[in-house]
Order: structure tokens, then sequence, then C-alpha cells
């Protein structure tokens, strides 16, 4: 059919046959094959990023909302163990300079065994003479009964209740009847006209800052419970991919996870420390205090109380970090951490206030007790974790020590600016002589020093750094005049990077 | 050969035979290198990947510039072929050689490239020819061989497909009947008519060669 040799012919000639492409040929090849090797190498890195990040962030929202529950359901107390409560309590405020608002015959009668049971007449009268002694200026005396009955009539200014009810509320618990006493008209008033000029001018400010600090009314005692919550973290969406498509062919810039691991605490200066002192304006955050009461009115004693020192608890810390040499021994290191601070103090018992629904206006006979918002009095019953969790930026620098590529080390050095996530801090509030929570008074931005002494440990193209690090906060945990204490952080660093 | 100078010289494994591949040498050193080579590639070597790339896109640019009208048309099938050959690196099996597997990618890419471009549809037309011409000529091919390619270029679009399918690459009439969705008939029809038309256009030029020492494109 045909010449099988003039195919073997055209085959020789073929085989001959090449050309050269144009340059363009390979440069769009390679477009087409780079970003798939790219691709093959960035899911493994940053899906766990993207992982992590969201574990700890529902982690956390769950821990919080978890710890929510659990003071939610603290809200029943014997009118016997309310009594024996806040006698400690009230003993424990003896001697104690506070504000003047507060009388040694009031506090006699909070520290008398029994007291707390009282009808809520007795303890309107109690307190009217409270405020009258306060008038004339007596400046000494803790009072933490008192406070307590003050606090939670300022919540519910507007109760309007009748004596009858305010009697039968009386008849729960020494606090309800407190409540129910406060609530009547007339008796807290007597407080603040009693107070003087001066007193008057702090019993209203306290009033209306615990107004705006506290939903009124009784029903939305519920909602001030649900006020505590932090707010809810963000989804953690940074990624570093910007970071590391930066085109710096000689030094790049290297990413990687960073987390860590050691003790938190609160001091007051860098190497005293912390304890809840209820002078002035002093707490373990000494918070309200200063809020509730104008300097004007603290007492010049000298006495301190102390109600609880604070402990170090555990903090740990995770993210991302991306570092980019720039020189021989000095680099740059960027990060976004999730860092959770804890202490730890000594509290007493639950104080809590029953409230009554609005089927309990409607209906006398059916009293519901309320969900309030819990104290904690003074004391030595549990151990209370105050809680940080913070959003970190810090930018450090690393100078490498030795020139050793076998174990290189590195001093670090930084500046981290953190925004406050969420918290579950108690306060002291001296007025009242206890603890409560009120994220108001915490400082939302914090600029930290942050020091560590670091080794990297080269392995298989991965490189791990690790070392001591130390955390000291610049600003102040609590807003001005609340509070000088700092959060301190030490632990372990650990990076990890390509 | 661009800027790789190594040369082997291996058969490659095609349906025929009929097409030998870039190693001339043959040894087992060269094929253990080109299989370090896809080893290098695979781990993301662009290295490798451009060493591989030296060191078939000379011949490969000649495979597609054989089945198609021009040079940027067969830029166009040599980058699409190469990316197949990246990204399908990981189905070469080390038993065969690396050119051939290179090879048949590259036609089977032409052929999809021709089947897709319009400018090359219409004439992708087989159709029953009939009685085909035979040629018994046993023409000497004194033409050099990118003379001879352009002749294998002005050929239409389905005869210059299948010339080369068969003639060159080595394929069966049946598997060229699979490859392009034709009758096996129609296949052995076009190549003798292209085949006729070719030999024709090779006596002619030779001819002309011959008298005149010059190059005459041929009328299609």
């Amino acid at each position: 059919m045909h010449d099988p040799k003039f195919e073997k012919a055209v085959q020789d000639k073929m085989e001959k046959l090449e050309f050269i492409p144009s340059d363009s040929v390979w440069e769009n090849i390679e477009l087409a094959v780079a970003p798939r090797r790219r691709r093959r190498a960035e899911p493994v890195f940053f899906w766990f990023l993207l992982a992590g990040l969201l574990l700890a962030g529902a982690g956390t929202a769950i821990y919080l909302r978890q710890d929510t529950r659990s003071v939610a359901k603290n809200v029943s107390i014997p009118a016997g163990a309310t009594a024996g409560e806040n006698a400690p309590m009230s003993a424990n405020a003896q001697g104690v300079t506070h504000t003047p608002a507060v009388t040694d015959p009031i506090k006699d009668a909070s520290v008398a065994p029994g007291t707390g049971t009282a009808s809520g007449v007795g303890s309107a009268a109690e307190r009217s003479v409270a405020g009258t002694k306060s008038s004339a200026g007596t400046a000494n005396g803790s009072f933490s009964a008192d406070g307590v009955h003050r606090t939670t009539a300022n919540r519910h200014p507007d109760a309007g209740l009748t004596a009858d009810e305010i009697e039968s509320v009386a008849a729960g618990s020494s606090i309800d009847a407190t409540a129910g006493t406060n609530g009547a008209p007339g008796t807290n008033a007597t407080t603040g006209t009693n107070a003087g000029p001066a007193r008057g001018d702090a019993s209203a400010t306290n009033a209306a800052r615990q107004h705006s600090s506290y939903q009124p009314g009784l029903i939305s005692c519920v909602a001030a419970v649900s006020g505590i919550r932090g707010p809810r973290l963000p989804p953690a969406s940074g990624r570093s991919t910007a970071v590391t498509g930066i085109p710096m062919p000689k030094r790049p810039w290297s990413a990687g996870f960073a987390g860590g691991f050691g003790m938190s605490s609160y001091n007051q200066s860098l190497l005293s420390k912390a304890t809840a002192v209820t002078t002035t304006a002093n707490a373990l955050a000494a918070s309200v205090t200063s809020q509730y009461a104008p300097a004007a009115s603290f007492s010049s004693s000298s006495s301190k109380k102390i109600t609880s020192t604070v402990e170090p608890g555990l903090s740990y810390w995770a993210g991302v970090v991306a570092q980019k040499p720039l020189s021989a021994r000095w680099s740059l290191s960027l990060g976004l951490d999730l860092r959770y601070y804890s202490s730890r103090l000594r509290v007493g018992g639950v104080v809590t206030t029953y409230s009554q629904s609005a089927s309990a206006l409607i209906g006398s006979s059916a009293i519901a007790p309320v969900q309030s918002y819990p104290y904690y009095s003074v004391g030595n019953v549990q151990v209370f974790t105050n809680r940080y969790y913070y959003l970190e930026l810090p930018v450090a620098m690393q100078w490498q020590i030795n020139r050793g590529r076998i174990l290189p080390l590195f001093l670090r050095g930084g500046v981290v600016l953190s925004r406050l996530m969420s918290s579950n801090g108690l306060y002291y509030n001296d007025h009242s002589a206890v603890y409560f929570k009120d994220n108001s008074v915490i400082q939302p931005m914090q600029v930290s020093f942050t020091s560590g002494l670091i080794a990297t440990l080269p392995l298989r193209g991965i490189r791990i750094q690790t070392g001591p690090e130390l955390q000291y906060g610049a600003t102040t945990l609590l807003k001005g005049g609340a509070g000088n204490g700092h959060l301190v952080y030490g632990g372990l660093r650990v990076t990890v990077m390509r | 050969m661009g800027a790789n100078e190594v040369v082997m010289r291996t058969k490659v494994r095609l349906p025929c035979n009929a097409y030998s591949d870039l190693n001339v040498n043959g040894n087992n050193k060269d094929r253990m290198d080109h299989h370090q080579l896809v080893k290098d590639c695979l781990r993301g070597n662009a290295a490798a990947q451009k060493r591989l790339y030296d060191h078939f896109v000379g011949p490969m640019l000649g495979v597609c510039y054989r089945y198609t009208k021009s040079m940027v048309d067969a830029e166009d099938v040599l980058q699409e072929g190469f990316i197949m050959v990246f990204r399908n690196l990981y189905q070469f099996s080390f038993s065969g050689e690396l050119g051939g597997w290179i090879r048949r990618i590259m036609v089977n890419t032409a052929i999809n490239y021709l089947k897709k471009n319009s400018r090359y549809q219409t004439d992708l037309l087989f159709t029953d020819g009939g009685l085909h011409p035979v040629t018994d000529d046993d023409p000497e091919v004194l033409l050099s061989t990118k003379e001879l390619a352009e002749l294998i270029r002005q050929l239409p679009p389905g005869y210059q497909t299948i010339f080369n399918l068969h003639a060159i690459e080595g394929y069966s009439h049946v598997e060229i009947g699979k490859i392009l969705g034709i009758k096996e008939g129609t296949s052995r029809s076009q190549y003798a008519r292209a085949r006729a038309l070719l030999i024709s256009w090779i006596n002619k030029l030779s001819a002309i060669n011959k008298n005149e020492n010059s190059y005459a494109r041929p009328k299609v």
C-alpha cells in the first residue's frame, strides 16, 4: 500500500526537528506550576493556625459562659449562714478606716450576732442613725453590712414596695429584709439626707454611679448579672500571609506559632506583693471605692485591714509570630497573641439578695426569688480566681548573644500593646466591704514591657525558640485612682517557626 | 539543543517504535538521572523543573510545530503540554522513558488544541474520501528537516494530523480512529491522500532544488 521506506525517512528527519521557544513560555509555565507548589505547603501551616485560634476563642467563650452560669446559681443563702458570714466580715472591718459615712453604732450593730437577721424596720432605724452619725463627720469605722444594704438600695431605688411586702421579703433572710427596708420610702433617704453636705453629695454621686453601673429595678438584676460577662472574643482572623509574602530575598520574614505558659500576678509595684487592702482606695483592685467615694471624704487613718493577698495564678498564651532578621545579630519580632492572666484571692461566702419578680408585685402572696448580682464577702472561705483575657500585639527586638550556630542565644526585649477582651475579676468595695465584679474599672488598653532569653533549636528545617520570659505591665491594671497594681507574667516561651 | 547540550539516544516505547527518544546514549545511568530529575521535580524543586524543561523543550517544540500552523500556536501547545507534564508528573511510571511519556502528552495536548481551536475545527472534518490515490513512489527525501516539516505543515489540518500520528508517531489507524473519533477506513484514506500529496510536493520541491537550488513553496 505504501512504501515504509518513506515513513522511515520522514521519521529520521523529524527526529532532528528542534526549535528554541521564546522565554515567555517558561515564565508562563513557572507561574502556572509555582503557585501549586506554594499552595501545597501553605494549607498545612495556616490551617493549623486558623484552627488553633478558633479553638482558643471557642474555649474561652465556653469557659466564660460556664463561669457566668456558676455565678448565677449562687442565689440562695440561708439566713443563718448569711449572718455568720456577715459577722466576721464586720469583725474584720473593725478599726479600719473607710469612709465617714459609717459609724461605730452601726458597726456594732452589724458585729453583734444575730443582727444580720434583724427585721427590716430595725435595719432601717440603724441606718438612719448611721446617716446621722456620719453627718457629724465621724471618719473612722468600717461597715460592711451597711455597705451591702446601701448598694442594694441603690440598685433598687424605685422598688416601690409596700411595708407588707417589705416585711414579707424580710422574712426570707436578713439580707432580703435589709433590701426591702432600703427600698421602703423614707428609710433609705435618711442616710442621704443626714449625711451632711459633703457626704450627701457623695451619696448622691455614688447612687448615680451605681445606677449607671447597675440596671435599676428588681427584675433587671438578672440583666445586671448578664452584664458581668465580658465582651465576646472576636474570631481571630489575623493571618500573617502578608508577612510571608513580602519579597525579601536576603532576610525574608518567617512566620510561626508561639505560645507559653507560666504564672501571673497583680503587683502594686514591681517587687511588692499586692494585697486586697481596705484602705481608702485600695483593695485587690480597690476600684469601686474611688469611684463611689470622692477622695475628699477619705479618712486619714493609717490603719489597714488586709482582706486578702493576691496570689499568683496560672497564665498561658498562644498566637502567631513573624520574625525578620535585620542584621547579623538583630531581628524584629511581631506577633498577635491571646493571653490569659489569672490571680487568686481568698474571699468569703457568696452574698446574694433576693428580689421580687413581677408576679410578686401583682400578687403579694407569691414571692419568687430572682437571681441578683452575687457579692463575695471578706473572708477565707474560698479561693476566687480573677481571670483576664487580653489580645496582645507584641513588638520585640532580638539580639543574638553568641555566634554559635548550634545553639544560638537571643536576648529579647520589647513592648506589648494589649486589649482587654474579657475578665471576671473581683474588686473590693470598701463602702460595702464586699468583692464584686465590675469590668468598667479595668483599663481596656494595656502597655507592657517584655523581655526574655531565647535559645534556638534547629530541627529538620523547623526552628524552635524557647526560653524564659518576663512581662510587666507598664500601665496600671485599673483606671486612674482605682489602684496602682500592674499585671506581671513570668513563664516559658516557645516559638515554632518554619 | 537549547541550553543543555546533553543528547541521549534511547528508543521511545511508542506504539510502533516509530520514534526514537532524545536519549542518545541509552545507558542506565542516564535513565537514573532522569528518574532523579523526576523525583526532584516531584519535591517541588524549581531548579529541577527548569532542567527538565530545558532538556526536552527543543524536540517537544518540534513535535508541537508539526501539528500546528504557526509557531505561536506551537508555543501555546508546548506551554500547555509542559504544564500538564509537571502537574501529572506523579503519574509517570519509572519503567518507561521520560521522553516518550512527555511526547505522548505533547501529542495529546496538540490534538486537543486542534479540536478546541476554531481555526482548526473546520479543517478537521474528516470525510470518507472513497478511493484514495495510491502512490508507489519511493521518493528520496533530500529535503532538509525544516523543509520537510514545512511541507507537512502545509497539509490540510486533517491530513496533517493523521500523517503525523501514523507516519511519525507510529499510531495504527485503529488507534487514530479512537483518538480522533473517526472510522479506521477514514483514517486510512486520509492518510493515503496526505501521503500522496506530500510525496508530490517533495518530488516537486526536490526538482526545484535541483534545478534552481532554491526553495519554492508549493501551492496547496
